[in-house]
């Protein structure tokens, strides 16, 4: 019970953290209740793990050789990183601390298994240029679509609200079926939990953190997305969802930051104007080297803690 | 659609008050026209009061739906973009009203006396106003039934505007050049002034019109 209640907080704090970029800007502008965007997200948060969650969890589970304890401990350590990071207010990645931390066990063990590593960094690498590539064939086929509507000012209004509440259900949805595998592959991997129950659990887990402390995030990352105006804020949330969707289709957990990082480039780039702080680029690379780091860092400081005997 | 209808609630019950608000705010120009025929007709008296009346209670009616409007822009959660631009587009085509609301109280107050010779001019800049404002009318019921082209319209706007001008500045020159007392004349080139305002005004509500046309396009 102990190990998976270090799953549930890292599955709490995937879902306080992620699903800013899908809620945040319907939620931070007040066109949708928190409550709402809540109780929204968390269901299809749910309902993507256990419909989609199994290629991730599969491929996840491939480079981890762990018993029940160190699945634990990989767990606990990705959670800290992820803490940590935001605590620094760095950008941070939770499926890149994930894959950190397992290395970091793994390393102590002297055993790391590298199949699968490959597939995972070429995604990780694959994300913020697929939301890119996304973001610019949606919006100039949805503009196009748009604007041969020639809708009402009213009609336009319900059409951006519609459009982001349901992007926002697709973009959880996606959340759940690509980033569950980080919060319970490794216990499926342990043999401790079957591939279903590994979804179930790491949904709920990931569905509560977004329930119970993601507002805050909302209201902070929501602002600095709405910017954009209405309609490339939509895009921004289906291209996330869309990338992290194809993600989750393959079997590997991505960064929903940095599919959002890379959508707002595609815009930036199709309207010829700097529409990214160097905050954001940083942030990307941040997730790539200084994550999974860090992750494995405090895995290798916890299992090496938790491996001392006393010599008397 | 009727199941549109009901997830459209919000955005409709806004719409059919900014309707009601260009609705009171064209009839309150209404009165302000007919005013200014009767005055440049019959001159002061019962009946220009009655449109001066008429003026005062629908420009009243019409700042009373401004703020509902506003009230409601917040209350019922718009997307942020179109609270600003409806915000933005009720601030500018309110100096409308409240323009001619100060101009035929100019009038009744001052009681303003043009003379016969400036009669022509006076009427042409008072058509050249209606028309604008009209115009105006047309481009926002437009903008807000269906976002097509209102480019046409912004520059029959500017046309008239600039006419307007023209119109203006020759009543002035014609003023100081008339026999009268000083004080009448600035009296009157104040009014001539704020009556060019008017189209003025007209025009910063068409800029918006046609930037908000322009948002919609994405």
């Amino acid at each position: 019970m102990f190990y998976l209640i270090s799953a549930l907080y890292l599955g709490w704090s995937l879902g306080a953290n992620d699903a800013a970029n899908i809620f945040g800007t319907a939620v931070s502008s007040r066109m949708v209740k928190f409550i709402t965007a809540g109780i929204l997200s968390s269901i299809f948060v749910i309902l993507g793990s256990i419909l989609e969650g199994r290629a991730g969890i599969e491929t996840i589970s491939k480079i981890s050789t762990m018993n029940l304890a160190t699945a634990g401990i990989s767990s606990l350590s990705a959670a800290i990183a992820v803490t940590i990071m935001t605590i620094l207010r760095l950008p941070v990645s939770t499926s890149q601390a994930v894959v950190g931390s397992i290395i970091g066990v793994g390393v102590m063990q002297k055993h790391v298994a590298l199949t699968g590593l490959d597939k995972i960094i070429i995604c990780w690498i694959g994300t913020p240029i697929g939301g890119c590539i996304v973001s610019i064939i949606l919006y100039v086929l949805l503009a196009r679509a748009v604007n041969r509507l020639r809708l009402s000012w009213a009609g336009f209004d319900f059409m951006m609200r519609a459009g982001l509440i349901i992007t926002g259900c697709y973009g959880a949805y996606a959340l759940g079926a690509n980033n569950v595998a980080n919060v319970t592959a490794v216990f499926y991997g342990a043999g401790f939990l079957s591939v279903q129950a590994a979804a179930l659990i790491g949904g709920v887990g990931i569905a509560l953190g977004i329930v119970t402390f993601s507002k805050g995030v909302m209201q902070t990352v929501g602002k600095g997305i709405v910017k954009l105006d209405a309609f490339s804020a939509l895009i921004v949330v289906l291209s996330n969802a869309i990338t992290v969707h194809i993600y989750a289709i393959i079997g590997v957990p991505v960064s929903t930051s940095q599919a959002v990082v890379g959508a707002i480039l595609g815009i930036g780039l199709l309207k010829r104007a700097e529409a990214l702080r160097k905050r954001a680029i940083i942030g990307v690379f941040s997730g790539w080297i200084a994550t999974p780091v860090i992750a494995a860092l405090v895995s290798m400081f916890i299992y090496f803690v938790t491996h001392l005997t006393y010599v008397g | 659609m009727k199941v549109f209808d009901v997830f459209l609630r919000k955005q409709r019950s806004i719409e059919k008050d900014v309707f009601n608000y260009l609705y009171t705010w064209k009839k309150c120009l209404e009165y302000f026209k007919g005013g200014m025929e009767v005055y440049l007709a019959e001159g002061l008296g019962e009946k220009f009061d009655y449109y001066v009346q008429e003026v005062y209670k629908t420009e009243e009616r019409a700042d009373e739906l401004r703020r509902k409007v506003e009230w409601e822009m917040y209350s019922k959660a718009l997307i942020p973009e179109s609270r600003g631009d409806i915000l933005g587009f009720l601030e500018t085509m309110d100096k409308i009203p409240n323009k001619a609301e100060s101009l035929v109280n100019q009038i009744k107050l001052q009681k303003l006396e043009f003379p016969k010779e400036l009669n022509k001019n006076l009427e042409r800049m008072v058509a050249l106003s209606c028309e604008a404002i009209q115009l105006v009318y047309d481009a926002a019921t437009k903008l807000f039934s269906r976002n097509s082209d209102i480019y046409k319209l912004a520059d029959e706007i500017d046309a008239k505007e600039t006419e307007c001008d023209h119109v203006e500045q020759g009543m002035i020159a014609k003023i100081f050049e008339m026999d009268i007392e000083k004080a009448d004349k600035i009296l009157l080139k104040e009014f001539i002034i704020e009556l060019g305002n008017l189209t003025d005004r007209a025009e910063d509500v068409s800029d918006r019109l046609t930037l908000l046309s322009v948002k919609r396009r994405v």
